[in-house]
């Protein structure tokens, strides 16, 4: 009695399954290249871009001229008044907020007026209020801070990089 | 009565038209996430250019000390805006917040003030 046993696949099977998989590894590799890679590069890209906006905003908020005390903004004009503004070796941007208690118009850089720095550590934009002693984060991906002094301001540029995208912003950030 | 045993069938693998089936969905599913894709790329680029890396932005505090102390953040433009008038004159009187209530929503903020003759 004859048997019939299969043990394999025909010539036409294996031509046919890899014509397929070709078929298909094609049709991947042009939706890869089509939607795939922009939008990983996209998500950098806003990324970047929302890291950048967060580090403006805080800065313009300390370049306003004026600084709250824990009671909120009370007093008069010259309470936490921005009344000095120093760079230091380029990379730090320090801010001093007259006294919240008693102004004199004068930066001191110490107590009882209130010292703002912005600086980068760790690839992360900074904001340090030496006097509370409380630090944030303002903005990731950043991988460096300029200031120099510009007449009546600081330019300040900021670089930031994630993933294969690097952009640099330049902000003049003037004195009130 | 005896029960007949019923033929065992073995199914080895796909067909042809499950295959194709397949691809079609997988054509379809591609398709709707496309205009997703598209619309977040159009987002992004909007996000982008509201920071240019080629222009160089002002952080402008406002003129008026008042609006800067009860907390008007630096303007960010890229030229400042022309005519724009200098400090206000000197104060003929002391001015002191007591109390200052700005809401999250709505244009109105309720300042508490005391107001006293710089020189009487």
């Amino acid at each position: 009695m004859l048997t019939s046993r299969r043990t394999g696949f025909t010539l036409v099977e294996v031509m046919v399954v890899s014509g397929l998989m070709t078929m298909l590894a094609m049709l991947l590799a042009a939706t890869w290249s089509v939607l795939g890679k922009p939008l990983i590069e996209a998500s950098a890209q806003a990324r970047v871009a929302h890291e950048a906006n967060l580090a403006v905003a805080a800065l313009a908020r300390d370049f306003g001229g004026s600084l709250p005390g824990n009671a909120g903004r009370i007093g008069q004009v010259k309470h936490g008044k921005l009344v000095g503004r120093m760079q230091v070796a380029n990379s730090v941007v320090r801010l001093c907020f007259d006294s919240l208690g008693t102004p004199n118009g004068i930066a001191d850089w110490d107590d009882p007026d209130t010292v703002i720095s912005y600086e980068v550590l760790d690839g992360n934009l900074m904001r340090w209020d030496e006097q509370a002693g409380t630090t944030f984060v303002v903005a990731r991906h950043v991988t460096d801070l300029e200031a120099h002094e510009q007449g009546d301001g600081v330019r300040i540029r900021l670089t930031f990089a994630h993933r294969h995208v690097t952009r640099s912003y330049t902000l003049i950030g003037l004195d009130p | 009565m005896k029960k007949r045993a019923q033929p065992i069938r073995f199914r080895a693998g796909v067909s042809l038209i499950e295959v194709q089936v397949a691809f079609v969905l997988f054509g379809i599913a591609l398709s709707g996430l496309l205009p997703v894709g598209v619309m977040y790329l159009k987002q992004v680029k909007k996000l982008e250019q509201r920071l240019s890396e080629d222009a160089t932005y002002l952080l402008a505090p406002s003129k008026d000390p008042w609006a800067r102390k009860l907390g008007a953040a630096a303007s960010l433009v890229q030229t400042l805006p022309a005519g724009e008038s200098a400090a206000a004159a000197a104060p003929t009187n002391d001015v002191f917040i007591m109390s200052v209530d700005i809401p999250y929503a709505g244009d109105t903020a309720t300042v508490e003030v005391t107001v006293a003759p710089k020189n009487p």
